[in-house]
């Protein structure tokens, strides 16, 4: 096809739930793309399929009920079929998914595409369940009451993917134009004349006919495992520990399975300065290439496995049928801080990472809902805390780990708890009024489809990696400039350690660490930690590194875990008393799992949220908050002697 | 089938529906407002049957399990329901 005619364009529309990716993902292999639809943060997905010699762009419809304009998906589906608007063009193919085992409310969605006057070819998914169910459909029948192509499809056992492909190129080979559409229900049936103007019973009353006259209903014994599943996932006291146990084995996996990738990564960057050391003069340019992007994308980018796994993780669950139950449990323990059940994926996700997390709101309906899940996002606990929680607690009990990991522990709720106090703090005050009621399809449950589940998170993996190779990089890039210059002049007789701490004092970020020291100073806070939670703005745990310069054992010193901790514990005051105190160890703590210290989060907010007055107010809100919160712990401690 | 015979005739809200429980949509009162609601087919006219009572509840829908909150619920009067052919067919597989 060549460039200057516009390509052909089908679009995918049809129920959630329906098999619509699994029949995109099939027509489409892996030629696809991922975005939004322009000025709006509703996800597009376009890829290319081959009919005959034709290639077409497939385009798949955000999943829907109807083309109401109940939500901005639903609007923008329907601009998008109606041919208005205007960053994209109007398609000439309407390929439909129905669903065999509902399908009234299927062809209800039908009913309302038919008026957008295009072509339509029908994709008949899941028939047999529905025979299994007691329903047998007559495809033949159903095309003659709608007036257009009818194929039943069956992506796993490849049945129907070529009849399918072969209707859409009759389109083209007839002439988009000339081609029939499908017949469209009747005035009545449109406005609802005869039922008091109510057009839902109107086009349902015309879905159920239909179904009467394509459906043959026997008597069958469908399988009761959704039912019985059912009985114990949604149970209230049940549903809510197998929920638990799920998500531990979610955690377990992410925290155990992802070291070994993560490992590999690191390993990766390291080998990647190092090359860069080689080549390179020493010099600023060496630096700026060695620690401003590759030691700050890397210090990121070392998070994907996690990430990755997550997704994969929670794209099996939601396959499965399980999410949505996992919604429904958790929906009245979340909705009493006014927060809806669909936030719990987000909320499980931040403990990976907030920029995918932040993301993922998208699935939440009500833009009040979405709002205040995005702000309480970055307090979970995300993975670039860990390394610095594991630091304080190791600075605290050197020699008891249970203790140890009871304030790890500790950490992680009080992430969790902070989160959902914030959000009762703002459904008290800015926004207020409770979170959008629960309603939710609870589709039937099945073995989960690997391939669509690694298609996802592949395309999750790519949108972390645009956010980490854009806004990181220039995040990191700035951080080295503020560490860098001006220039000191060391001797060169100093150790090169001694070297390096010298210069980061005289940097800029070493004035403004010093000049912070008198508002941190009630916190237990010196200026070295102000340079290290200043470092931790590109991501968290580079304050491991800042602290590593600062107290002068040089940059490559934080990788030996056991010579930091053993420095920072000696580490003086001018008067000689130990900087790291308990106090200090765990305001600090209390600090990193409060304070909003995430730059690259910060332009997700802004980006998903339309605007930076939110990302200011969520970084204002989480500093002060973190700000109160250690003064708390410092002042308290103190103030019972704890020293 | 035992939940059928004794659902009365008369208006009742879904909220209060037992498990088991068939009827039919009389009136939407406020949940008329949520055009998602209607759109997945918990209309006027529409039969459903209750899986699961408490909140949120769980009704089947033209085959389809959908959760809502008892708050939508509470607005949705009901009627018990003879004859339809969703309820029909839980009656014969009751026996």
């Amino acid at each position: 096809m060549d460039k200057q005619t516009p390509r052909s364009r089908i679009v995918l529309a049809g129920n959630p739930n329906a098999g619509k990716t699994t029949l995109f993902n099939s027509l489409t292999g892996m030629r696809m793309q991922t975005g939004n639809f322009a000025g709006t943060t509703v996800s597009k997905k376009s890829g290319t399929c081959l009919l005959q010699e034709r290639s077409v762009e497939l385009i798949d419809l955000p999943g829907m009920y109807s083309l109401d304009a109940a939500s901005e998906e639903e609007r923008v589906a329907g601009e998008v079929l109606m041919g208005t608007n205007s960053a994209f063009p109007r398609p000439d193919v309407v390929l439909a998914v129905m669903d065999a085992t509902n399908l009234e409310r299927n062809l209800y969605l039908f009913s309302h595409i038919t008026e957008c006057d295009l072509p339509m070819v029908v994709a008949l998914t899941m028939v047999d369940r529905a025979h299994e169910e007691g329903l047998d459909v007559d495809a033949s029948a159903l095309e003659k009451a709608l007036g257009c192509r009818v194929i039943p499809v069956n992506v796993e056992k490849k049945l129907g993917v070529d009849d399918l492909k072969a209707a859409l190129s009759d389109v083209y080979t007839w002439g988009v134009a000339e081609f029939p559409r499908p017949h469209k229900p009747s005035e009545d049936v449109r406005c609802g004349v005869g039922c008091s103007g109510c057009p839902f019973h109107g086009r349902f009353t015309w879905s159920e006919q239909i179904v009467s006259q394509v459906i043959k209903t026997r008597h069958a014994a469908p399988g009761r495992l959704t039912d019985s599943l059912d009985e114990i996932l949604t149970h209230s006291v049940l549903g809510l520990m197998a929920f638990l146990v799920v998500m531990f084995f979610v955690f377990y996996a992410i925290f155990s399975l992802a070291t070994i990738p993560m490992d590999l990564i690191e390993v990766g960057f390291e080998t990647l300065g190092d090359l860069v050391a080689r080549w390179l003069p020493e010099g600023d340019l060496q630096s700026l290439i060695r620690h401003g992007v590759i030691g700050g994308v890397g210090g990121v980018v070392v998070f994907l496995p996690q990430i990755c796994l997550l997704f994969l993780l929670l794209a099996l669950l939601d396959d499965s049928g399980y999410l949505a139950r996992a919604a429904f449990v958790m929906d009245r323990v979340m909705r009493k801080v006014g927060l809806p059940g669909t936030a719990f994926v987000p909320m499980i996700s931040g403990h990976a990472c907030a920029i995918p997390a932040i993301m993922a709101t998208r699935v939440i309906s009500s833009p009040r809902d979405r709002l205040v899940t995005i702000l309480v996002l970055p307090l979970t606990s995300c993975s670039a805390r860990i390394p610095v929680y594991v630091l304080m607690v190791t600075l605290l009990f050197p020699h008891n780990p249970a203790y140890a990991a009871s304030a790890l522990v500790g950490a992680y709720a009080l992430g969790i708890l902070s989160a959902l106090a914030a959000a009762w703090g703002l459904k008290k005050t800015i926004l207020p009024g409770e979170s959008e009621a629960l309603l939710l399809e609870m589709p039937a449950y099945k073995l989960p489809n690997l391939k669509n589940a690694l298609l996802h998170t592949w395309e999750k993996a790519l949108i972390f990696l645009k956010q980490a190779g854009t806004v990181i990089l220039l995040i990191s890039i700035g951080l080295w400039v503020l560490s860098t210059y001006p220039k000191t002049e060391v001797s060169p007789e100093v150790a090169s350690e001694i070297a390096e701490k010298i210069q980061l004092e005289h940097s800029m970020a070493g004035r403004i660490g010093k000049a912070m020291e008198p508002v941190i100073r009630p916190l237990g806070f010196d200026w070295q930690i102000g340079i290290g939670i200043l470092s931790s703005f590109a991501a968290r745990e580079a304050i491991i590194s800042g602290l590593s310069v600062v107290y002068g054992i040089g940059e490559s010193g934080a990788e030996d875990s056991e010579l930091l901790v053993e420095n920072l514990r000696q580490a003086t005051r001018t008067d000689g008393s130990p900087v790291f105190t308990v106090a200090t160890c765990l305001s600090l703590l209390v600090f990193y799992v409060l304070a909003m210290q995430c730059l690259p989060t910060q332009a997700v907010t802004k980006a998903e949220t339309g605007s930076w007055k939110w990302a200011g107010f969520q970084l204002l809100y989480m500093s002060v908050l973190a700000y109160v919160a250690s003064l708390v712990v410092y002042q308290g401690l103190q103030l019972f002697g704890v020293s | 089938m035992q939940a059928d015979s004794t659902l009365p005739l008369k208006s009742l809200r879904l909220r209060d529906l037992s498990p088991g429980s068939c009827c039919v949509v009389t009136d939407m009162g406020l949940a008329n407002n949520t055009a998602r609601l209607k759109a997945m087919g918990i209309c006027l006219g529409r039969t459903l049957e209750v899986l699961k009572a408490g909140d949120p509840l769980i009704v089947k829908v033209y085959g389809t399990r959908i959760g809502l909150s008892a708050r939508l619920a509470e607005e949705i009067l009901v009627r018990g329901c003879h004859g339809s052919q969703r309820c029909w067919e839980k009656m014969k597989d009751h026996g």
